[in-house]
């Protein structure tokens, strides 16, 4: 009896020890995420940027500084058969284990509602993803011309 | 509330026809043997007979380049977070990569969201990429119906249930010459090398005519 008791807690033990060494940086890491400049008066922006993820898991939520916008959200652009684009909310992101998932113009990105200032070519803001595995993961994101 | 033309997509997928049968005339075609990234559409469309307001200027704007030149147009928007800064960035990367002789190149971007694109925020886009830039608005929704049938451009912005601005809209960059032909359509996504080759052999097609 002792030892089935111990067993689970000492399970719970380790993983409380993973997940404390393993937190955002082993298990998710997030590369070169960068934004456009906006116009005076633009109200969007976007994000992108590359997830590298050592183990699967998934993204389940964005928000970003909020002294840069009011809301930020997993966004989608697509285009159909005649050429005509669309963007569609994503409710979260797969990310396989070893492997990637691309942020890039046309494709997925952060989208950015309410804008408070304009991104500024050179400046940077903080965004927080959030992981159902890897937790919080903050990065700064830089906004530049390209 | 807002300006909804629906039947777009119809409009679209008509395009799609025939932009597949320009590119089997390309194919089959082309002296030169140059075959453009873009989509050569047969015959190709004019706009010669468009005009819509020029927000600087106050004048109606005339869908032709200067003699020799060429005149790019976009329909998009400004609070468009992805696609349209993407298409103006990657002309912009082309037009700089060109050099000199892109300022034979005229630029236009017209709104299709006229509610939310004040004359100053649209303004203020269209300089953001291109400093010399026509920024084409009209709040004639009829008209600006009207503009877009024969550029084959669609939209469609509806408010939805939370009060957020949908937009649906076609993403292409048309190349018009002097006599306001669409010389060349390309579609999203087309990389910025091809669009600057394509520029170049348009201008250079130009200046020998």
């Amino acid at each position: 009896m002792p030892k089935a008791i111990r067993l689970p807690a000492l399970i719970t033990v380790l993983a409380l020890v993973g997940s404390a060494c393993g937190g955002s940086d082993e298990g998710v890491s997030i590369d070169q995420p960068w934004a456009r400049p906006t116009a005076a008066a633009q109200d969007t922006g976007a994000v992108y940027f590359t997830i590298v993820a050592a183990e699967e898991d998934s993204l389940i939520g964005v928000s970003v500084s909020a002294e840069v916008a009011g809301s930020a959200a997993l966004h989608e652009t697509s285009m159909d058969a005649a050429g005509v684009m669309m963007m569609s909310m994503v409710p979260s992101i797969e990310v396989p284990a070893d492997g990637e998932v691309v942020f890039a113009p046309g494709g997925l990105h952060v989208m950015m509602r309410d804008l408070v200032e304009p991104l500024l070519d050179g400046a940077s803001f903080e965004m927080t993803l959030v992981f159902a595995q890897a937790g919080d993961i903050t990065v700064e994101v830089d906004v530049r011309d390209q | 509330m807002r300006f909804s033309r629906r039947g777009g997509f119809s409009v679209g997928r008509w395009i799609t026809i025939a932009l597949g049968a320009g590119l089997v005339l390309v194919a089959c075609g082309g002296s030169e043997g140059y075959v453009p990234a873009g989509i050569v559409r047969s015959p190709a469309p004019d706009v010669s007979r468009v005009s819509l307001p020029e927000v600087t200027s106050g004048n109606d704007f005339v869908f032709r380049a200067e003699p020799g030149g060429l005149l790019v147009v976009f329909w998009g928007y400004t609070s468009c977070p992805d696609v349209c800064p993407t298409t103006l960035a990657d002309l912009r990367r082309a037009m700089r990569d060109i050099g000199e002789s892109a300022e034979a190149i005229e630029v236009a971007m017209v709104t299709i969201d006229p509610d939310r694109d004040t004359p100053e925020v649209l303004t203020a886009f269209v300089h953001v990429f291109f400093p010399d830039g026509l920024a084409i608005r009209t709040e004639d929704a009829a008209a600006l119906a009207a503009a877009a049938v024969p550029f084959g451009a669609s939209y469609e912005v509806t408010a939805n249930a939370d009060g957020l601005v949908d937009v649906l809209h076609t993403g292409f960059l048309y190349a018009i010459d002097e006599n306001g032909l669409i010389r060349l359509t390309w579609p999203f996504g087309t990389n910025s090398d091809d669009i600057r080759l394509d520029l170049e052999a348009l201008l250079k097609e130009g200046s020998n005519a």
